[in-house]
């Protein structure tokens, strides 16, 4: 995994999407693909609308393959 | 419950002796599960684990949580490995102890069947030939969703 510290504000999740391929256009296919895994302060959560604030903890993986 | 994310092997027979020692355990269940020779795409020259640190511990306290909501369960514990495998290596232990057998099967099953499918973690795959990211397999995701009647 990478990480990173954004300085923006994003609202919420779709919005922080947004923000990340404008920074990194290669990031567009795993962010679009409907596998795409999102936790929130390490907690999974659905939908691009769940609100975001300063000094969350984002998460985008793919499907897990552990065990 | 006891769980542990590593680097380092860990001793089958050590984790037996947490597990038996536990007031009336009857039954002691455990699973393990290595690295296998041949890869998805040809014979395996080593595996790479990944995990994503805090969350992936997390995941599993609130699998093993599950588990103990739905069997009366004595001790459970996991061990996963992360790094650099080599074939015929020990991945994941899951031990889990009961008052009697079929908790302790059904137990072992269902948290070897969430954490593959909900716990962070990522295999990649080194051959001769390259290396690659496992994929996800829809009968893994299949053995999970099979537990949901129990909900």
């Amino acid at each position: 995994m990478s990480d990173e510290a954004l300085d923006a504000a994003p609202e919420n999740v779709g919005e922080l999407k947004r923000l990340i391929r404008d920074k990194h256009t290669d990031a567009l296919k795993m962010l679009d693909d409907s596998h795409c895994i999102v936790a929130v302060n390490q907690q999974v959560i659905h939908g691009d609308d769940v609100l975001l604030k300063s000094g969350d903890e984002v998460a985008f993986y793919p499907p897990v393959t552990g065990g | 419950m006891y769980i542990r994310i590593s680097q380092q092997d860990f001793d089958i027979k050590e984790e037996y002796e947490f597990l038996s020692a536990v007031d009336n355990a009857g039954a002691v269940v455990t699973f393990s599960g290595l690295v296998r020779s041949q890869g998805e795409q040809g014979e395996l020259l080593a595996m790479e684990l990944e995990c994503y640190p805090g969350m992936t511990e997390t995941s599993i306290a609130a699998i093993v949580g599950e588990a103990e909501q739905k069997w009366p369960l004595k001790a459970v514990r996991v061990v996963h490995r992360i790094g650099r495998l080599q074939p015929g290596d020990n991945i994941v232990f899951v031990g889990v102890s009961a008052s009697h057998r079929a908790a302790a099967f059904a137990a072992a099953e269902f948290i070897m069947d969430y954490l593959k499918t909900r716990a962070p973690f990522w295999k990649k795959e080194i051959t001769a030939a390259g290396e690659y990211w496992v994929e996800q397999k829809l009968k893994d995701e299949q053995a999970a969703q099979s537990w949901k009647h129990l909900l």
